[in-house]
């Protein structure tokens, strides 16, 4: 099931698209991870999601409804963090979640202690909003995003703000989230960070979307491999298989293979491979570290525009 | 949009605002109602009736209409202020409440308030000067009366802030909707006072004034027709010509 999905959605500011033609879709149970530098549109594509920026054009389609009613009943089943918690400054935790929970008409009381024990805000007592530290401002505002039992959780650089405990922590909530069935939509400019959560990725620049991609497509774009060009990589692969024992290999075309092992001794490969009548074009080490990667896809962007 | 109203009861009630508020207008009152209220020979003012919190409604509410604008600003603050300026806003829309139903909501909670705020007012007022003065036989018809006053006071008082929302969308400062709202509604009553001294006469501006027409209706039996027309027209536009404005704006607005 599509839970979110956009087409062509375009939002202009003063004559520049902050999001340019993105049409993507988040399925149900998806840990969708939006990467991009500051300013990248993340922020933006996330408030045109949540309807707190108006669309220049193009289309919105949630949890199956397109139409400006249906979106906006559909809206009930999610929790959004986007930017900096807005929350009520002289209020307390609980008081806050008191609030919403009346807002939105959650009939469990109990509700508040425990989504206050999901974000181990129990033992804040009588300390106001106002006084919170950065991180545990996200913390609540993490916990109002969850307070109505959402199908969707849609959090803006959740981790900004918090601690290397506080990470860990959050990181294994969004896992515990999803595992409860909760699709997820997570802002980063860190891919190292999301590639720890997210089952797929969307890599926005300047408005623009430049890839979409599931986890292990990005696995395999970062996991070191020989790249082999041959006259047959059929015939190749069948090759190494029987005589190299090789298994984590690749046909990525008709001419093209990547190999996973072997990687300390491409000449024996290549040896190999020659003793078969194999022509061997072109073999060389790849695969990017996240940073690499995620660099190389900007940076070959930049080169284009 | 009652979950709206509960929830925001329930937060001015855990906010320290509301009580303030009610302090300093209680204290206000008390204030009002000494000045000659209290103390004097009711029976001569007011012949037939000595019931003397009958001669302080009036009184009390004649000259005090002005200064209870200033009482409403703690109000719009507390219900639209923390909506708008502290950004929760944002909360309520990618929840999925309409932003119609945000807005009404919250002029619905300030109306209600302003009831309260003339019903304390008044009941405090006329409370202090009956124990202080005496008790005695209410008039004739001085229930109802009392009942239109509070009613129409509440209407002028809820034109008012009504047009206060609206500032929260044309001013991002407190400081500046602060100024704005008092400097309105006191600023023309001075600057036309001033000039008649200097024999300019504008006062048919004040015909329009909101807080004069406010005042006037504190008597509706004193009032030709035409004038209580003029008075609650006036007060009709304070409340729908702001809020669509705001309501448009509102829509259209960027909830950053």
């Amino acid at each position: 099931m599509t839970v979110l999905k956009t087409t062509n959605l375009t939002k202009i500011y003063g004559g520049k698209a902050a999001v340019d033609n993105i049409s993507l879709s988040i399925e149900k149970g998806d840990i969708f991870g939006l990467i991009g530098q500051n300013g990248a549109g993340k922020t933006t594509f996330m408030r045109l999601a949540t309807s707190l920026t108006s669309r220049d054009s193009g289309q919105i389609e949630l949890f199956g409804e397109s139409s400006k009613a249906g979106i906006t009943a559909s809206r009930a089943r999610i929790g959004a963090m986007i930017e900096t918690p807005a929350l009520f400054q002289n209020l307390t935790a609980k008081q806050n979640l008191e609030y919403y929970r009346l807002q939105r008409g959650v009939p469990e009381r109990g509700r508040v202690e425990e989504v206050l024990q999901i974000v181990k805000l129990t033992d804040t007592g009588k300390l106001k909003f106002k006084n919170f530290s950065l991180g545990m401002k996200q913390r609540l505002g993490l916990a109002v995003a969850m307070l109505s039992h959402p199908d969707f959780l849609i959090f803006d650089e959740p981790t900004n703000g918090l601690d290397p405990t506080g990470i860990v922590e959050m990181r294994d909530l969004i896992k515990r989230l999803n595992n409860e069935g909760i699709t997820i939509l997570i802002s980063s400019h860190i891919l190292t960070e999301l590639a720890q959560v997210a089952t797929k990725y969307a890599i926005i620049h300047h408005g623009r979307l430049l890839k979409t991609l599931t986890q292990a497509e990005l696995h395999d774009e970062c996991k070191r491999a020989i790249a082999i060009t041959v006259d047959d990589a059929a015939k190749a692969a069948a090759v190494m298989e029987t005589t190299l024992g090789i298994r984590e290999y690749k046909q990525v075309s008709s001419n093209q293979i990547r190999v996973y092992e072997y990687l300390h001794d491409p000449a024996e490969l290549s040896f190999a491979l020659a003793q078969e009548g194999i022509r061997v074009a072109s073999l060389q080490e790849v695969g990017d570290s996240l940073e690499e990667y995620y660099t190389n896809i900007i940076g070959a962007r930049r080169k284009q525009s | 949009m009652m979950n709206i109203i509960r929830a925001d009861i329930y937060r001015i009630l855990h906010g320290k605002v509301i009580y303030l508020t009610f302090l300093a207008l209680i204290a206000f009152a008390a204030g009002m109602a000494s000045l000659g209220l209290i103390g004097g020979d009711p029976a001569s003012e007011a012949e037939a009736f000595v019931f003397t919190g009958a001669i302080s409604a009036a009184e009390l509410m004649t000259h005090s209409v002005i200064w209870l604008v200033l009482f409403i600003l703690p109000f719009m603050f507390t219900v639209a202020g923390a909506i708008f300026m502290d950004k929760t806003a944002k909360n309520e829309i990618s929840w999925g409440l309409s932003r119609n139903k945000i807005y009404i909501a919250r002029l619905l909670i300030i109306a209600g308030l302003c009831v309260l705020l003339v019903l304390v007012y008044l009941g405090f007022g006329i409370g202090l000067v009956t124990i202080v003065n005496g008790f005695g036989v209410a008039p004739p018809g001085f229930w109802l009366d009392l009942a239109i006053m509070v009613a129409t006071q509440s209407f002028m008082l809820f034109a008012a802030s009504c047009f206060g929302v609206f500032l929260f969308f044309v001013l991002k400062s407190g400081y500046a909707i602060t100024e704005v709202f008092i400097l309105f509604f006191f600023f023309p009553g001075i600057v036309v006072t001033t000039l008649m001294n200097i024999d300019i006469d504008l006062s048919w501006i004040l015909e329009y004034d909101l807080m004069v027409n406010a005042a006037r209706l504190v008597d509706l039996r004193q009032l030709e027709t035409s004038s209580i027309i003029t008075a609650f027209a006036m007060g009709a536009a304070f409340i729908l010509l702001p809020s669509i404005a705001g309501i448009t704006i509102f829509n259209k607005a960027e909830i950053k």
